[in-house]
Protein backbone atom coordinates (compact mmCIF):
# COMPACT_ATOMS: atom_id res chain seq x y z
CA UNK A 1 0.00 0.00 0.00
CA UNK A 2 1.45 3.29 -0.58
CA UNK A 3 2.09 5.68 2.28
CA UNK A 4 -0.55 8.57 1.03
CA UNK A 5 -2.93 5.68 0.80
CA UNK A 6 -2.05 4.84 4.53
CA UNK A 7 -2.33 8.28 5.14
CA UNK A 8 -5.61 9.17 3.75
CA UNK A 9 -6.98 6.02 5.81
CA UNK A 10 -5.28 7.03 8.77
CA UNK A 11 -6.84 10.83 8.53
CA UNK A 12 -10.24 8.69 8.05
CA UNK A 13 -10.11 7.47 10.86
CA UNK A 14 -9.46 9.91 13.13
CA UNK A 15 -12.23 11.67 11.42
CA UNK A 16 -14.65 8.58 12.44
CA UNK A 17 -13.19 8.63 16.05
CA UNK A 18 -14.27 12.34 16.28
CA UNK A 19 -17.54 11.65 14.63
CA UNK A 20 -18.14 8.77 17.38
CA UNK A 21 -17.05 10.92 19.87
CA UNK A 22 -18.91 13.77 19.09
CA UNK A 23 -22.20 11.60 18.89
CA UNK A 24 -21.89 9.75 22.06
CA UNK A 25 -20.86 13.63 23.79
CA UNK A 26 -24.42 14.67 22.36
CA UNK A 27 -27.36 15.22 24.78
CA UNK A 28 -30.04 13.06 25.07
CA UNK A 29 -32.70 15.91 24.33
CA UNK A 30 -30.66 16.84 21.29
CA UNK A 31 -30.74 13.84 19.62
CA UNK A 32 -33.99 12.06 18.16
CA UNK A 33 -36.86 10.89 21.35
CA UNK A 34 -35.97 8.13 22.86
CA UNK A 35 -38.33 5.30 22.95
CA UNK A 36 -39.02 5.74 26.11
CA UNK A 37 -42.59 5.65 27.92
CA UNK A 38 -43.22 7.82 30.74
CA UNK A 39 -45.99 7.39 33.08
CA UNK A 40 -47.10 9.31 36.08
CA UNK A 41 -49.21 7.90 38.32
CA UNK A 42 -51.19 10.20 40.65
CA UNK A 43 -53.96 7.88 40.82
CA UNK A 44 -54.66 5.25 43.95
CA UNK A 45 -57.17 3.21 42.06
CA UNK A 46 -57.10 -0.64 41.11
CA UNK A 47 -58.50 0.00 37.70
CA UNK A 48 -56.06 2.98 36.79
CA UNK A 49 -53.37 1.21 38.28
CA UNK A 50 -53.86 -2.08 36.62
CA UNK A 51 -54.48 -0.27 33.46
CA UNK A 52 -50.73 1.64 34.31
CA UNK A 53 -48.81 -1.69 34.65
CA UNK A 54 -50.45 -3.09 31.33
CA UNK A 55 -49.14 -0.54 29.95
CA UNK A 56 -45.61 -0.58 31.41
CA UNK A 57 -45.22 -3.91 30.88
CA UNK A 58 -46.44 -3.98 27.57
CA UNK A 59 -43.99 -1.01 26.29
CA UNK A 60 -41.27 -2.76 27.76
CA UNK A 61 -42.37 -5.90 25.79
CA UNK A 62 -41.86 -3.87 22.69
CA UNK A 63 -38.89 -2.78 23.72
CA UNK A 64 -39.64 0.93 25.06
CA UNK A 65 -37.60 2.08 28.01
CA UNK A 66 -40.07 2.75 30.61
CA UNK A 67 -40.20 5.02 33.81
CA UNK A 68 -43.27 4.82 36.37
CA UNK A 69 -43.74 8.25 38.63
CA UNK A 70 -45.54 7.43 41.48
CA UNK A 71 -47.01 10.40 43.31
CA UNK A 72 -49.89 11.30 45.85
CA UNK A 73 -52.38 8.37 45.58
CA UNK A 74 -50.48 5.75 44.11
CA UNK A 75 -47.92 6.02 46.42
CA UNK A 76 -49.75 3.25 48.46
CA UNK A 77 -49.42 0.81 45.30
CA UNK A 78 -45.51 0.88 46.74
CA UNK A 79 -46.66 0.15 50.34
CA UNK A 80 -45.63 -3.22 52.07
CA UNK A 81 -48.25 -3.63 54.64
CA UNK A 82 -45.63 -5.92 56.51
CA UNK A 83 -42.99 -3.21 56.86
CA UNK A 84 -43.87 -1.46 60.41
CA UNK A 85 -41.29 2.01 60.12
CA UNK A 86 -41.91 4.58 63.49
CA UNK A 87 -43.55 7.33 62.20
CA UNK A 88 -45.13 10.38 64.21
CA UNK A 89 -48.35 11.10 65.49
CA UNK A 90 -48.87 12.89 62.34
CA UNK A 91 -47.50 11.02 59.97
CA UNK A 92 -49.22 8.04 60.80
CA UNK A 93 -52.72 9.93 60.88
CA UNK A 94 -51.81 10.90 57.30
CA UNK A 95 -50.65 7.99 56.01
CA UNK A 96 -53.63 6.08 57.68
CA UNK A 97 -55.79 7.57 54.70
CA UNK A 98 -53.12 5.69 51.28
CA UNK A 99 -53.99 2.51 50.92
CA UNK A 100 -51.21 -0.36 52.41
CA UNK A 101 -49.96 -1.82 49.15
CA UNK A 102 -50.78 -3.16 45.91
CA UNK A 103 -53.54 -5.77 46.77
CA UNK A 104 -55.68 -2.93 49.45
CA UNK A 105 -56.52 -0.72 46.33
CA UNK A 106 -59.90 0.93 46.15
CA UNK A 107 -61.91 0.86 42.74
CA UNK A 108 -61.93 4.55 41.28
CA UNK A 109 -65.76 3.82 40.60
CA UNK A 110 -68.24 1.54 42.31
CA UNK A 111 -65.67 0.09 45.29
CA UNK A 112 -68.75 -0.11 47.30
CA UNK A 113 -66.26 -0.45 50.74
CA UNK A 114 -64.42 -2.69 49.25
CA UNK A 115 -66.79 -5.11 48.04
CA UNK A 116 -66.39 -3.89 44.14
CA UNK A 117 -62.81 -4.12 44.36
CA UNK A 118 -62.73 -7.53 45.92
CA UNK A 119 -65.70 -8.90 43.10
CA UNK A 120 -63.04 -7.62 40.35
CA UNK A 121 -60.11 -8.82 41.90
CA UNK A 122 -61.80 -12.50 42.18
CA UNK A 123 -63.34 -12.07 37.95
CA UNK A 124 -59.68 -11.23 37.00
CA UNK A 125 -58.65 -14.67 39.46
CA UNK A 126 -61.21 -17.08 37.89
CA UNK A 127 -60.36 -15.20 33.61
CA UNK A 128 -56.62 -15.59 34.56
CA UNK A 129 -56.49 -11.99 33.90
CA UNK A 130 -52.91 -10.78 35.98
CA UNK A 131 -52.85 -9.45 38.94
CA UNK A 132 -51.43 -6.26 40.00
CA UNK A 133 -48.67 -8.03 41.90
CA UNK A 134 -48.10 -10.03 38.92
CA UNK A 135 -47.41 -7.32 37.09
CA UNK A 136 -45.27 -5.97 39.00
CA UNK A 137 -43.15 -9.22 39.34
CA UNK A 138 -42.81 -8.66 35.91
CA UNK A 139 -42.10 -5.02 35.80
CA UNK A 140 -39.40 -5.81 38.00
CA UNK A 141 -37.70 -8.36 35.29
CA UNK A 142 -38.07 -6.48 32.93
CA UNK A 143 -36.53 -3.34 34.53
CA UNK A 144 -39.41 -0.77 34.95
CA UNK A 145 -38.04 2.15 36.50
CA UNK A 146 -40.44 3.16 39.30
CA UNK A 147 -39.81 6.49 41.71
CA UNK A 148 -41.30 7.67 44.49
CA UNK A 149 -42.19 11.38 44.23
CA UNK A 150 -40.04 12.73 47.22
CA UNK A 151 -42.74 15.60 47.87
CA UNK A 152 -45.64 13.92 48.08
CA UNK A 153 -44.18 11.45 50.10
CA UNK A 154 -43.58 13.66 52.97
CA UNK A 155 -47.19 15.18 52.78
CA UNK A 156 -48.73 11.60 52.59
CA UNK A 157 -46.83 10.66 56.43
CA UNK A 158 -45.15 8.36 54.16
CA UNK A 159 -41.24 7.04 54.08
CA UNK A 160 -39.31 5.28 51.36
CA UNK A 161 -38.65 1.99 54.18
CA UNK A 162 -42.02 1.14 54.22
CA UNK A 163 -42.07 0.31 50.39
CA UNK A 164 -42.11 -2.82 48.77
CA UNK A 165 -38.43 -4.31 47.41
CA UNK A 166 -38.15 -3.54 44.00
CA UNK A 167 -34.92 -3.44 42.40
CA UNK A 168 -33.77 0.59 42.11
CA UNK A 169 -36.96 1.80 43.57
CA UNK A 170 -35.74 5.41 44.71
CA UNK A 171 -37.42 8.79 45.14
CA UNK A 172 -37.19 11.80 43.23
CA UNK A 173 -38.78 15.14 42.28
CA UNK A 174 -40.66 16.41 39.56
CA UNK A 175 -37.67 17.51 37.54
CA UNK A 176 -36.59 13.57 37.17
CA UNK A 177 -39.56 12.95 36.03
CA UNK A 178 -39.80 15.67 33.39
CA UNK A 179 -36.07 15.04 32.31
CA UNK A 180 -37.18 11.32 31.06
CA UNK A 181 -40.33 12.52 29.58
CA UNK A 182 -39.03 15.56 28.03
CA UNK A 183 -36.89 13.16 26.31
CA UNK A 184 -39.05 10.22 25.33
CA UNK A 185 -41.42 9.79 23.03
CA UNK A 186 -44.44 9.22 25.64
CA UNK A 187 -46.11 10.68 27.92
CA UNK A 188 -48.98 9.51 30.23
CA UNK A 189 -50.55 10.57 33.21
CA UNK A 190 -52.77 8.59 35.51
CA UNK B 1 -38.98 -26.15 13.52
CA UNK B 2 -39.52 -23.84 15.73
CA UNK B 3 -36.75 -23.84 18.57
CA UNK B 4 -39.37 -23.04 21.70
CA UNK B 5 -42.44 -23.02 21.95
CA UNK B 6 -45.36 -21.63 24.24
CA UNK B 7 -48.39 -22.58 25.30
CA UNK B 8 -50.55 -19.68 26.51
CA UNK B 9 -53.54 -20.93 26.45
CA UNK B 10 -55.65 -19.15 29.29
CA UNK B 11 -53.50 -15.85 30.01
CA UNK B 12 -55.25 -12.59 28.65
CA UNK B 13 -53.39 -9.15 28.29
CA UNK B 14 -51.02 -8.20 28.29
CA UNK B 15 -49.45 -11.44 29.45
CA UNK B 16 -48.70 -13.43 25.83
CA UNK B 17 -47.00 -10.53 24.73
CA UNK B 18 -44.95 -10.14 27.59
CA UNK B 19 -44.01 -14.00 27.70
CA UNK B 20 -43.56 -13.77 23.81
CA UNK B 21 -41.04 -10.41 23.98
CA UNK B 22 -39.37 -12.39 27.04
CA UNK B 23 -38.96 -15.38 25.20
CA UNK B 24 -37.47 -13.40 22.40
CA UNK B 25 -34.69 -12.23 24.25
CA UNK B 26 -33.23 -15.47 25.03
CA UNK B 27 -33.42 -16.56 21.22
CA UNK B 28 -30.64 -15.66 18.48
CA UNK B 29 -31.47 -14.33 15.29
CA UNK B 30 -33.37 -16.04 13.05
CA UNK B 31 -34.55 -18.56 15.71
CA UNK B 32 -38.24 -19.27 15.49
CA UNK B 33 -41.06 -19.84 18.63
CA UNK B 34 -44.17 -20.99 17.83
CA UNK B 35 -46.93 -19.34 20.61
CA UNK B 36 -50.51 -20.80 21.19
CA UNK B 37 -52.76 -18.55 22.92
CA UNK B 38 -56.59 -18.49 23.03
CA UNK B 39 -56.82 -14.66 24.20
CA UNK B 40 -59.22 -12.99 21.86
CA UNK B 41 -56.79 -9.94 21.84
CA UNK B 42 -53.82 -11.70 20.47
CA UNK B 43 -54.19 -12.10 16.51
CA UNK B 44 -53.98 -8.20 16.57
CA UNK B 45 -51.58 -7.85 19.27
CA UNK B 46 -48.86 -10.53 18.01
CA UNK B 47 -49.26 -8.55 14.32
CA UNK B 48 -49.06 -5.24 16.03
CA UNK B 49 -46.05 -6.44 18.20
CA UNK B 50 -44.01 -7.53 15.37
CA UNK B 51 -44.73 -4.66 13.29
CA UNK B 52 -42.97 -2.54 16.40
CA UNK B 53 -40.47 -4.48 16.92
CA UNK B 54 -39.18 -5.91 13.69
CA UNK B 55 -39.74 -9.64 14.24
CA UNK B 56 -41.39 -11.71 11.88
CA UNK B 57 -44.60 -12.70 12.02
CA UNK B 58 -44.05 -16.19 9.83
CA UNK B 59 -47.87 -17.17 10.05
CA UNK B 60 -50.86 -16.67 12.43
CA UNK B 61 -53.34 -19.35 12.26
CA UNK B 62 -56.78 -19.08 14.53
CA UNK B 63 -59.03 -22.41 14.96
CA UNK B 64 -61.67 -22.97 17.46
CA UNK B 65 -61.00 -19.56 19.12
CA UNK B 66 -56.93 -21.09 19.63
CA UNK B 67 -54.17 -18.96 17.61
CA UNK B 68 -51.29 -19.92 16.61
CA UNK B 69 -48.52 -17.89 15.46
CA UNK B 70 -44.86 -18.45 14.19
CA UNK B 71 -42.32 -15.65 15.09
CA UNK B 72 -39.07 -15.09 13.81
CA UNK B 73 -37.11 -13.43 15.89
CA UNK B 74 -35.07 -10.22 13.68
CA UNK B 75 -31.49 -8.44 14.68
CA UNK B 76 -31.74 -8.11 18.87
Amino acid sequence: MSATSEQRIAALEQKVAELTLALTERPESATAQANRLSLMVFSGSMDRVLAAFILATTAAAAGMEVQMFFTFWGLGVLRDRNKKVAKSAVERALSSIVPKGADALPLSQMNLGGLGAGLLRQVMIQRRVATLQELLTLAAEMGVVLNACEMSLGVMGLKLEEFIDYPGLTCCGAATFLAGAASGKLTMFI
Amino acid sequence: MPQRSLNLRGKSCPIPIVYLAREMKLLGRGDEVEIVADDPAFPVDVTAWCGQTRHALVSLQSQDGVHRALVRKAAP
